[in-house]
């Protein structure tokens, strides 16, 4: 059988999160997420969603163990799917410290999920900060300024932040919203 | 620190501060350098004192006074709609009885059955008062722990 289309997929976890909107404890969610996880085991979004679900939908029928070592199962493959992405990091620690109450192994996956939260948010914020700074008006300088303060404050050693401060402060110098730096 | 300080900058940005205004703006371009921890006055440092003020008195178990804050704030325009009722979530969170979280979530395996008709308010102030006689500080945390994730879990799944 030919591997579902990406619009397939995308079109399967909708449907999914529908039959949760009208009852957030439906089990029907629980079959679809389910099927589509044996569909195709490194789609994460469907992943995460299942793992969750597994813990708030009530299966009175079945063994808890099962049911949590399924949650389990499913996040970790999420991870694996993700290439240890930020997202499913988090979501395995939060089980991990709720459910198996094993807050060591939960900090350690918090800790890897915020450095890798961190990389991207470094990305983001200095894509904006030069957005904002390319934009040249005196309201845009101001919000790159404004952000670029906070991110100085969060990445103190980020050199790629600073590059693009620099510009900044030195546009908005220009048009005197700060003064000077420049000899 | 670095987080904790980033977490509250962050509130600045995302939150429901008055900020897209041009005398926010105006305020915050006439001391951009300001240095760390010397907030310029202002309107965030008053939504972010607001916000604190609140989260103390929640802390403390006085409700109702929080309540009364969150209308201010929200009638003087400090607090966004978004920020005041995450606020009075976090309040009937805290009023929530362990034995309210999800029938699922109840069968964890070591689920501290005997806590079930205390809030989290009660189970924070137990673990505050280092009061073990009901349950032993390994319980009590983890009763708190699965009160608190499950409204993370029910947020995440919207």
């Amino acid at each position: 059988m030919a591997h579902p289309t990406l619009d397939e997929l995308t079109a399967k976890l909708q449907a999914a999160r529908k039959a949760g909107e009208a009852d957030t404890r439906n089990p029907e969610q629980l079959r679809l997420h389910r099927e589509l996880a044996a569909a195709c085991p490194a789609f994460v979004p469907n992943l995460l969603r299942l793992g969750r679900l597994l813990q708030l939908v009530d299966q009175p029928e079945v063994d808890a163990r099962d049911i949590f070592s399924e949650a389990q199962q499913v996040l970790q493959q999420a991870v694996q799917g993700s290439d240890r992405g930020a997202p499913a990091l988090v979501e395995l620690g939060y089980f991990m410290d709720g459910i198996r109450n094993a807050s060591d192994e939960a900090f350690q996956l918090y800790q890897e999920g915020a450095t890798k939260a961190l990389e991207t948010l470094e990305d983001a914020w200095a894509g904006m900060i030069r957005y904002w700074t390319d934009t040249r008006t005196k309201e845009s300088l101001a919000q790159a300024l404004r952000l670029g303060e906070l991110a100085m404050k969060v990445f103190p050693e980020s050199e790629r932040i600073l590059y693009y401060v620099t510009d900044a402060r030195h546009y908005a110098a220009q048009e005197g919203l700060i003064e000077s730096e420049e000899p | 620190m670095r987080l904790a300080e980033f977490l509250l900058a962050s509130s600045l940005l995302t939150g429901g501060c008055i900020h897209g205004d041009s005398v926010a703006v105006q305020a915050e371009v006439e001391s951009p350098w300001s240095s760390p921890g010397e907030p310029s006055e202002g309107v965030d440092s008053k939504c972010v004192t607001l916000s604190a003020r609140i989260s103390v008195l929640m802390a403390k178990g006085q409700f109702a006074e929080a309540e009364a804050l969150i209308a201010e704030g929200l009638a003087s325009g400090l607090l966004s709609k978004p920020q005041a009722t995450r606020l009075l979530e976090r309040i009937a969170q805290l009023n929530m009885r362990l034995g309210q979280v999800h029938a699922s979530l109840q069968r964890a395996p070591d689920f501290p059955s005997q806590l079930k008709d205390h809030t989290l308010f009660q189970i924070k102030q137990m673990l505050d008062k280092k009061d073990f006689g009901l349950a032993t500080e390994a319980q009590l945390r983890l009763a708190k722990k699965l009160i608190e994730n499950s409204d993370r879990l029910m947020q995440k799944g919207k």
